[in-house]
């Protein structure tokens, strides 16, 4: 029996792999940070949270707050973790994609 | 070391719409404190208070309006009370579609809040002047839609209704049987209300 795939959008693809680059400190800040230079879009925070949620609730992600710090007014961090399931999830979307990519035309010769 | 202040308008706006979020709070401080701008802050919040509440499962419970139901077929027994035999995928549950809703501002709020925005920020004006154009010519057009439909039938159920029939009766038709939903009377409304 096939194994349910966990296909993921975009952004939440962009999300995950910025967590996976950023490391141990993967908070909203250097996350969008990471999208914004890596992947080179505008980003807005409350939406990395949103989508962040949702990853959460799908067991893509888990997440532990940090402590409070002074320049965030005393807030705290709130630190995010990719999990197998979301490893595998960006698996089977990369092979999704690649499997789309392959025998078009159009887009031969395009990658550089 | 001092920090810098975001726009306290915004921070109060924020305040409000990520109570519970302060995550999200202090990474927009800590991002304004690193340099970002008045208008970068301002459009973060505004974008906060606006997607918010559209996520299900988020924001305060105003009762039912207008809402579809996400669930699978399967799971339509837990709503009678039973749960479902197999515990399926977790479900979304009900998402309200009537109106954008946010937490402790309301429409009202929101209006206020990008009056303010405008007032502060030059480019926002004339979007904002389009904005308010477009609702004049909207509610007139309702209001004339409203006029062309005629008098409408109380609803026997909604003390409101029954309230106007009983200071103005001409404003109600009394007999209409034609109208899917609605109750044909042949007598006053408020009498038809307690026989």
């Amino acid at each position: 029996m096939n194994m349910r795939t966990h296909l993921l959008t975009d952004f939440e693809l962009m999300i995950l792999l910025a967590v996976l680059r950023v490391g141990s400190e993967a908070y909203g800040v250097p996350v969008a940070r990471e999208i914004e230079s890596t992947g080179g879009r505008t980003v807005i925070v409350s939406a990395v949270y949103a989508a962040l949620d949702r990853l959460e609730r799908n067991g893509l992600v888990t997440s532990s707050v940090g402590d409070p710090t002074p320049e965030r007014g005393g807030r705290a961090k709130r630190f995010f973790t990719v999990t197998p399931t979301g490893i595998r999830a960006i698996k089977d979307t990369q092979r999704a994609l690649t499997a789309l990519w392959t025998n078009v035309p159009q887009l031969e010769g395009s990658r550089s | 070391m001092t920090t810098k202040r975001p726009p306290a308008l915004a921070l109060a706006l924020l305040r409000r719409v990520a109570a519970d979020n302060d995550p999200l709070v202090g990474d927009l401080m800590e991002e304004f404190d690193n340099g970002r701008s008045a208008s970068w802050f301002w459009r973060q919040v505004l974008t906060a208070a606006v997607t918010r509440p559209l996520a299900p499962g988020q924001g305060r419970d105003r009762g039912p309006r207008l809402a579809i139901n996400t669930r699978r077929p399967g799971e339509s027994a837990g709503l009678l009370g039973v749960p479902p035999v197999a515990p399926g995928p977790k479900p979304i549950g009900f998402m309200n579609i009537s109106s954008v809703q946010v937490d402790g501002i309301g429409g009202l709020g929101l209006v206020v809040a990008a009056f303010c925005a405008a007032l502060e920020f030059e480019q926002l004006r004339a979007s904002m002047l389009v904005a308010v154009c477009g609702g004049v010519v909207l509610g007139g057009l309702m209001i004339l839609l409203r006029r062309r439909r005629g008098p409408s039938v109380p609803r026997h159920n909604d003390p409101a209704d029954l309230l106007r029939a009983a200071l103005s009766p001409e404003r109600f038709r009394t007999h209409d049987h034609g109208t899917p939903g609605r109750h044909p009377v042949d007598h006053p409304p408020v009498l038809a209300a307690v026989s």
